[in-house]
């Protein structure tokens, strides 16, 4: 199996299967554009923007994932999604929350769909059953609401404020 | 082989799906919560460098399609988060979006409300919006009618008290919940759903007792299904759940200010002792839209979904 050599950004550099980095859409394009050939075997892609630690992390999930069906396209509206995250993704992304930002940014930044898909539902999941104070500390966020605003909120909840 | 400096510089200014770079914005007026980090993709910012990042390293479009990813359910929740959040829910892109990704859960609305100019309005009509008047007592400004002359006068804004054999009550005009007839002919067939929480103080031995919750309806479209609520004895405790279906069609919504829904509670048939008082809790009156294939019973003038 032909290979190309992921090169992260503190110089960790790692052989990977083509089809294996080609589900990256933008190592694919990198691949396209410049005519790599399967067989450049020798070939560094530097990624200035992933670490070692996330680029291993996106390189064993796309492993996992190698033999999955391609992801739909995204005006693919019709498409049925699960809202469900497989069992092994579950543990893979068992993970510090800043690490698993840190995937999401790797997975948008290598446009690879089927992992960003599976880390936005993750977060997701976190604040399931939580209250609005209970995220804003799972998520370091401040309340910006000024107290007519919360109040404000309160209305809306019982009455339409769209009329 | 390709030239290694062009490899660089197209990895560089890689990442497809979004271009972090136009998320630079230093008018930002909610910095804490709603915008990203400037982040570069040319190696010198945090785009996903391993240095342990947070939400609002994420850039804009990335938070939207965290959001979007988040629980509908749960959205009159996560939208008091921050004002960024809020803002999102009212925007028709966000729910665009949200269709994208929760398909299961949208499914159920018709593509004429992601069309309508004012989607985002509509949907969270649907989503975010708890239709009773009250859905507690205020000392002092009752907002359901008794009929007995029972007064509240529990602080507890979340809570109240039904004595043994009495009935509350309260009308919901649907126009002042933002459901007009233009808007319930657009969506087609809905559920209402009433959740609430009720509880009889447990421990007293002997004590039987009957609590129920209805809707009834007054010029509200054609029933096409009702659910009498739960009824519920005195050793049980819980949330009850009660549907009312009904058709709209444009037939039966010409008048906006006449349609109205009548929401019941009653704590009745209790035993002894006989002031046995039920406690009420977190009431909410919610719109849902019936998934086509859960509808029962198709009627002969047809309700589907076009």
């Amino acid at each position: 199996m032909p290979v190309v050599r992921l090169q992260s950004v503190d110089g960790e550099v790692f052989p990977v299967d083509v089809e294996i980095a080609r589900m990256s859409f933008a190592i694919r394009n990198m691949l396209d554009d410049l005519g790599v050939q399967d067989n450049d075997a020798e070939e560094v892609i530097p990624l200035p923007n992933v670490t070692g630690p996330i680029l291993r992390k996106v390189i064993e999930w796309c492993t996992h994932h190698k033999d999955d069906p391609p992801p739909p396209e995204e005006d693919d509206t019709r498409e049925k999604r699960t809202d469900d995250i497989p069992a092994w993704d579950q543990e893979f992304l068992r993970v510090d929350q800043a690490v698993l930002f840190d995937i999401i940014l790797a997975a948008n930044y290598l446009d690879i769909k089927g992992l960003l898909d599976v880390t936005c539902k993750t977060v997701a999941n976190m604040i399931k059953g939580k209250t609005p104070e209970e995220i804003r500390k799972l998520f370091n966020i401040k309340n910006d609401f000024t107290p007519a605003e919360e109040e404000q909120i309160r209305k809306e909840n019982e009455w339409c404020e769209e009329k | 082989m390709a030239p290694k400096r062009k490899l660089e510089t197209m990895a560089a200014t890689s990442g497809k799906r979004i271009q972090l770079d136009s998320v630079k914005d230093s008018a930002d007026p909610n910095p804490e919560c709603s915008r990203a980090e400037v982040v570069s993709l040319n190696g010198n910012g945090a785009g996903g460098n391993g240095l342990g990042h947070s939400w609002r390293d994420l850039p804009e479009e990335l938070q939207r399609i965290v959001l979007a990813n988040f629980p509908l359910d749960e959205i009159t929740t996560w939208q008091k988060v921050c004002k960024p959040w809020q803002d999102q829910t009212k925007s028709n892109s966000f729910w665009k979006l949200a269709r994208q990704y929760q398909r299961q859960k949208l499914d159920c609305i018709p593509d004429r409300i992601f069309q309508h100019r004012k989607s985002s309005q509509l949907l969270r009509t649907i989503f975010a919006r708890n239709l009773l008047n009250k859905n507690y007592a205020l000392k002092g400004q009752l907002n359901w009618d008794t009929g007995n002359g029972v007064t509240y006068s529990h602080e507890q804004s979340q809570m109240f008290v039904i004595p043994s054999g009495s009935r509350i009550c309260q009308s919901i005009k649907l126009s002042q919940g933002g459901l007009y007839p233009t808007f319930l002919k657009l969506v087609g067939p809905i559920q209402f759903i009433v959740k609430a929480r009720f509880r009889f103080p447990v421990g007293v031995e002997g004590a039987t007792g009957i609590a129920y919750v209805g809707l009834s309806q007054i010029d509200c479209g054609r029933m096409i299904r009702f659910e009498r609520m739960a009824n519920m004895s005195t050793d049980s405790e819980g949330w009850k759940n009660a549907k009312i279906v009904f058709e709209t069609d444009s037939s039966s919504f010409q008048s906006a200010s006449r349609n109205r829904l009548i929401l019941h509670i009653a704590n009745v048939e209790t035993t002894q002792p006989s002031d046995h008082a039920m406690e009420v809790a977190d009431i909410e009156l919610l719109l849902q839209i019936i998934p086509l294939a859960t509808t029962p019973g198709k009627p002969e003038t047809g309700y589907g979904f076009d």
